[in-house]
């Protein structure tokens, strides 16, 4: 049996790991690097870039080169979300055939599994250069927000990246056992989790080797990249009125700005000054004009204390869904590139009145709980039970397009509910089932999951025919629908069809395609 | 950002100076005759060039002027200083766009100069690495795109990986990274 890894797929930067001789060990890349950023990009010569290379040419290429495709996965292309990275991203978002969004870069369309399995296949790649081994089988990570079809897309992605995905796992789960890993004790944990792109935040409960989480939430839209644009804003007003000259349309001195913004924000989490120095950033009358510029810790904390203080109003809301207070919390782990930041974890402290746990790494904790998770399926290893739960409500839309909930949102999976329903009109041989995730009462503000027509009911009056439908989520968060004829006992034919997933003739044409491609690189 | 005529003009007289400086006299007569090129009028250009003992060509855009441009060019090319011929012939074609023996001359001075860059990068495989400290930086004398190429040597990125981020047209890049090289700025290991 060949290894397998954990992959942290994360909306900035992706990380991958694996147990060896029982302790989990992160994987470097060729470049030396633990993380690797999750990035695609074409170039004007249609060669195709993955990682470290497709970030260095993320501005000067911005129409051609894919960021942050976790927030598009799985997602509706009507949805709010998809058409808010409309306006942020310099790439074209365009509606599939599904109803999904998909993206347009060098002249061709990806489907946005497609974009994430180039990364999942680079880091199928440094793993097997690291480990000298093929690598076929891995647990991959996702926000704990996802929903079923963002799961099911993730797994895609993984499939389409030649990797049998064991466990879609909820990145703050992750955390918590690589936490807990090798610990005992009974615990109460807030997993703060400020990433590239992301935030979440989840309250989990460890006891005698089992870990239960209690309650999750997030913005997808909040991460450390907007402390790198407040930065980037901060330099141009800077130059702008020392120099009288805008540099926000130079894309060159952009991606040299952005690239120093991100530097000095990393160094100022250990240094109380930096210099930004960007020689020969532009030309003036008299000659070649130097950016050099002194920031200081505190001017980057004015920068981003909105930001900071943002993260806590969500972190409020979770703890009232656990129906906990800041006192019931034992630990507090901090997860995530952004929360080396003394400021983050100096207001996370305040808020929790206790610091937080620092013994692991925020950048690879996601991954290496991902590969203890990897063991854990592979060796059948029973210490450690992880128990998750469903982060959003499901249900089925009603008369009058109401919301009737059948799983309630943070309840343990796995978990399976029935329902019995029946007709509304005589007669009636034939029902449309829509089911959908979310909190609001009214239907068609929730995501629609997927619908099924039940057909061949017995003729009857209204109310008389009992169908029942249950719903089953699995330990990946996923979600199957089934139905059954009470009267007859028999299974009636249903037909699910879940929106913005691909189909197997799908997944398999992209699987060529791209081998195709490597190829013809190979060549 | 492309330079202004302006820009280009004042880059290119404080070029010439450090070449001047350098003992480099031919190349500094070069890009003062450049400037002659773009201005024939230019004061400065005239009397740098009176300064290093070279007759500067007549007053007044006249065709001659291209012409003995491409003739410097030319002769330059010959002694093996394809590097320093290329922008006096970039600039007499920009003057002249009609002259289809220019800008033949020009393909092919080009050509040949991207056949030289990639050999002596080792095909892409070579690791630039800057030579100076970044505060004896500021004492040359570079445009904005050769500041961004700059920008991306670090002693371990490839010329290839190099051209690939930079999204510049190859032969560019590599022209910019070797002007690099020429003024002592960066050194292009093998």
């Amino acid at each position: 049996m060949g290894r397998v890894i954990g992959i942290d797929l994360g909306t900035t930067n992706s990380c991958v790991a694996v147990l060896e001789n029982g302790q989990p060990s992160v994987i470097p890349n060729s470049g030396g690097y633990k993380t690797t950023p999750s990035m695609f990009a074409i170039t004007q010569d249609g060669k195709r870039l993955v990682g470290h290379l497709a970030k260095r040419q993320a501005i000067t290429n911005a129409r051609n080169t894919v960021f942050a495709a976790k927030r598009l996965i799985g997602r509706r292309f009507d949805s709010e979300e998809v058409q808010r990275s409309k306006e942020l991203c310099a790439y074209e978002i365009v509606r599939g055939p599904n109803d999904d969004a998909r993206i347009q870069i060098g002249g061709k369309t990806f489907t946005c599994p497609e974009v994430s399995a180039f990364i999942l296949r680079e880091m199928r790649r440094v793993a097997e250069e690291y480990l000298g081994e093929p690598v076929s089988e891995a647990v991959i990570t996702v926000p704990a927000y996802f929903n079923d079809a963002q799961r099911q897309c993730t797994k895609d992605a993984g499939k389409i990246a030649g990797l049998e995905v064991l466990r879609i796992v909820n990145e703050p789960t992750a955390a918590a056992m690589a936490y807990g890993f090798n610990r005992s004790g009974d615990e109460k944990i807030a997993v703060y989790d400020l990433g590239g792109g992301t935030f979440d935040i989840s309250i989990l409960e460890m006891s005698e080797g089992v870990i239960e989480v209690l309650a999750t939430a997030g913005n997808t839209f909040l991460g450390g990249e907007d402390f790198d644009r407040r930065i980037v804003k901060h330099l141009l007003g800077g130059f702008e009125q020392s120099e009288g000259i805008d540099l926000s349309g130079d894309a060159m001195a952009l991606q040299r700005l952005k690239d120093a913004a991100e530097k000095a924000k990393c160094d100022l989490s250990s240094r109380e000054r930096v210099e930004v120095n960007l020689p020969f950033i532009a030309t003036g009358t008299s000659g070649p004009l130097h950016l050099s510029v002194e920031i200081t810790r505190e001017t980057l904390e004015g920068l981003v204390e909105d930001i900071v203080q943002g993260t806590l109003k969500i972190v409020e809301q979770c703890m009232n869904d656990a129906g906990l207070t800041r006192e019931g919390i034992d630990q507090v782990i901090l997860v995530g590139g952004q929360t080396r930041m003394p400021r983050v974890q100096q207001t996370v402290a305040e808020y929790f009145g206790r610091r937080p746990h620092k013994g692991v790494n925020p950048d690879e904790v996601v991954a290496v709980g991902a590969a203890i998770q990897a063991e854990t399926l592979v060796t059948r290893d029973e210490n450690l039970l992880l128990l998750d739960v469903t982060p959003l409500s499901l249900g089925i839309a009603t008369f009058g397009g109401h919301f009737a909930k059948l799983i309630e949102r943070n309840t343990t999976v796995p978990v399976a509910k029935s329902h019995t329903f029946t007709t509304t009109r005589d007669s009636q041989s034939a029902v449309k089932i829509r089911v959908l995730q979310g909190e609001s009462d009214v239907a068609q503000e929730n995501d629609l999951l997927g619908e099924f027509v039940l057909s061949g009911i017995r003729p009857a009056r209204k109310g008389e025919p009992e169908i029942e439908v249950s719903f089953d989520i699995d330990a990946n968060g996923i979600v199957s629908v089934s139905a059954r004829d009470q009267a007859t006992g028999k299974e009636q034919s249903i037909t699910v069809n879940a929106t913005g997933t691909l189909s197997e003739e799908e997944i398999q044409k992209i699987i060529e395609e791209q081998e195709l491609y490597e190829v013809q690189l190979k060549e | 950002m492309t330079e202004s005529l302006e820009e280009r003009i004042a880059r290119l007289l404080a070029e010439g100076l450090e070449l001047f400086g350098q003992d480099r006299i031919d190349s500094a007569a070069a890009c003062w005759r450049e400037v002659l090129a773009l201005d024939p009028e230019h004061r400065e250009a005239r009397d740098y060039l009176e300064s290093a003992g070279f007759v500067p060509p007549p007053s007044g855009r006249t065709p001659d002027a291209t012409r003995e441009l491409l003739a410097e060019a030319l002769a330059q090319a010959a002694a093996g200083e394809a590097d320093e011929a290329f922008p006096l012939l970039r600039t007499a074609a920009e003057a002249a766009p009609g002259d289809l023996e220019l800008q033949a001359s020009l393909e092919l001075v080009r050509a040949h100069l991207y056949v030289s860059y990639r050999e002596r990068t080792g095909h892409g495989a070579c690791r630039p690495r800057v030579r100076v400290a970044a505060s004896q930086l500021l004492q040359f004398n570079l445009p904005p795109d050769a500041g961004f190429v700059l920008s991306m040597v670090d002693g371990q990125t490839r010329v290839d990986e190099l051209i690939t981020v930079s999204g510049m047209d190859p032969f560019d890049a590599l022209h910019l990274l070797f002007r690099l090289e020429r003024a002592g700025i960066v050194e292009i290991a093998s």
